[in-house]
């Protein structure tokens, strides 16, 4: 397992993307699905950042990466507003590319990209897991 | 943000010279295109071919870049590739831009 702790920023966002790089890489996880588990893990933290922490750069975020048999898990636990309802496992609608979008499109590249998602709600934090097929 | 820039008649080629656009450089990204384009520069070649990581916010700010560019002009983004490419096509945006990854091919769409 690998772990690192990152403030809410954007920057700090890809130190993680980063250390899984190197896992990925120790892990010989097949390039394709290592750029994916990289924006799958972008997309959540960038979330984490936006809307759990509203921006605030001094909130914490622990990330832990592992690998089950030929299966690759991202835990992303943060202390921020949590998700409210199921967005976070319900299929998201696209935004209509015709209006030329900016944005909105996170969760669902989350859900394009993960085979599980789950989300748990606890009194002090959030736990957010993914899983792909690394094999 | 190391963005190049090469004129041939009135075709602009912006070269974004990063691996990576993500949150993080995004506004940075935003604010240095929209300086080209403000500079006339709205018959526009990007090439994004050297970046190997491309996140939604950066893909925000692509639309918003062609936004700008508005009908007058024209944007062609050549060189996506792998994850990048995947990012176009699962948020459908592979219909709105017009992706190439042949310098010939860009060139004709002017």
């Amino acid at each position: 397992m690998c772990k690192i702790n990152i403030n809410s920023t954007f920057s700090e966002v890809r130190h993680a993307s980063e250390l899984l790089q190197q896992f990925c890489d120790k892990h010989n996880v097949a390039f394709e699905t290592q750029g994916q588990l990289e924006l799958m893990l972008v997309e959540a933290l960038n979330n984490v950042v936006e809307h759990a922490y509203q921006k605030q750069p001094d909130g914490n975020i622990l990330i832990e990466f592992l690998k089950v048999e030929n299966t690759a898990v991202i835990k992303i636990t943060d202390e921020g507003i949590a998700v409210s309802g199921t967005a976070m496992v319900e299929r998201s609608n696209l935004p209509n590319e015709n209006t030329l979008p900016e944005g909105g499109w996170g969760l669902c590249l989350i859900q394009a990209l993960a085979d599980t998602i789950e989300y748990f709600r606890y009194a002090d934090h959030n736990t957010l897991v993914l899983t792909k097929s690394a094999a | 943000m190391k963005i190049n820039l090469q004129q041939d008649n009135g075709l602009t080629t912006a070269t974004l010279d990063e691996t990576r656009l993500d949150a993080s450089v995004a506004p940075e990204f935003k604010a240095a295109m929209e300086d080209i384009i403000s500079s006339g520069n709205n018959q526009l070649i990007l090439d994004i071919s050297q970046l190997s990581f491309m996140d939604s916010s950066s893909l925000g700010a692509m639309v918003a870049v062609l936004k700008q560019i508005g009908g007058t002009g024209k944007m062609v983004i050549l060189g996506a590739s792998g994850t990048v490419l995947e990012l176009f096509k699962l948020t459908r945006m592979d219909r709105i831009f017009t992706l190439t990854d042949d310098m010939e091919t860009a060139k004709q769409y002017f």
